[in-house]
């Protein structure tokens, strides 16, 4: 399964569920909500990050407490009213690939 | 030389010339790697299969640089707006300039021409004034 054009939703989702969190914590919590179907490399989720940063959707800060220095990724108030948006396209998207593939067709695709 | 080391430092030369975020993003894939090797090592694997693991899932350096260069990509597209809205603006000073040294240009002519329409006008009239003088005198 293709995931990498949903990636931003996904990221938005996790730090709005999880709180505050670092890379590693992130793509793991991701790996573990998505049943296995999250399969890119890890290393391409950090770039993804700094895009969504750069965007203001998400804000990060070096955490000096941990032994070594990690960034503490969070959801903005902006972040949070863009996963709001996406996940209304996403529910649309979804409810009319459903309405044209049926639920037993749906699960052939599937 | 471990796995780990031996991968940062293939990503380290991709990521030459990306500057603070190529600093930041081997920082970041340090603190992955090890913390993915660690994991591995609480399940049960050896070093060498743990740090095998963390590469492998991390992602090729190349593809990870690549990623990283396309994600940066949009501010050079933003520099890029600004640097052609600057050479617009630049394009329409020289127009406005331009313009305005033709328009001066043109109102200094019109008032040389004018100046000198106003000179021959006038002898003109002072030849008539002294003609009439003469003439009346005759």
């Amino acid at each position: 399964m293709d995931l990498r054009g949903h990636l931003d939703l996904m990221l938005l989702a996790t730090l709005r569920d999880d709180g505050p969190a670092h890379g590693y914590a992130i793509i793991a919590s991701l790996r573990e909500r998505s049943l296995g179907a999250f399969d890119l490399p890890e290393g391409t989720v950090y770039p993804a990050l700094y895009r969504l940063e750069r965007d203001g959707l998400v804000g990060s800060e070096w955490d000096a407490s941990a032994a070594r220095r990690r960034r503490v990724y969070s959801l903005t108030p902006a972040g949070a009213r863009a996963l709001a948006a996406k996940r209304r396209d996403w529910r649309d998207f979804a409810r009319g690939m459903r309405a044209v593939l049926g639920p037993g067709k749906a699960e052939e695709a599937g | 030389m471990s796995e780990i080391e031996r991968y940062l430092d293939e990503l380290f030369d991709q990521l030459a010339g990306t500057g603070a975020a190529g600093r930041r993003a081997l920082l970041e894939a340090e603190y992955h790697l090890r913390a993915v090797a660690a994991d591995a090592i609480t399940r049960g694997l050896s070093q060498d299969q743990a740090e095998h693991e963390a590469v492998g899932r991390f992602g090729p350096p190349a593809l990870v640089a690549r990623t990283l260069r396309s994600a940066g990509r949009l501010n050079r597209g933003v520099s890029t707006a600004w640097l052609l809205a600057g050479l617009a603006a630049c394009g329409f000073g020289m127009l406005v300039t331009r313009i305005t040294t033709a328009t001066t240009i043109a109102a200094a002519g019109a008032a040389l021409l004018f100046g000198r329409w106003l000179a021959v006008r006038g002898a003109a009239l002072t030849s008539a004034r002294r003609g009439f003088a003469l003439r009346s005198r005759r």
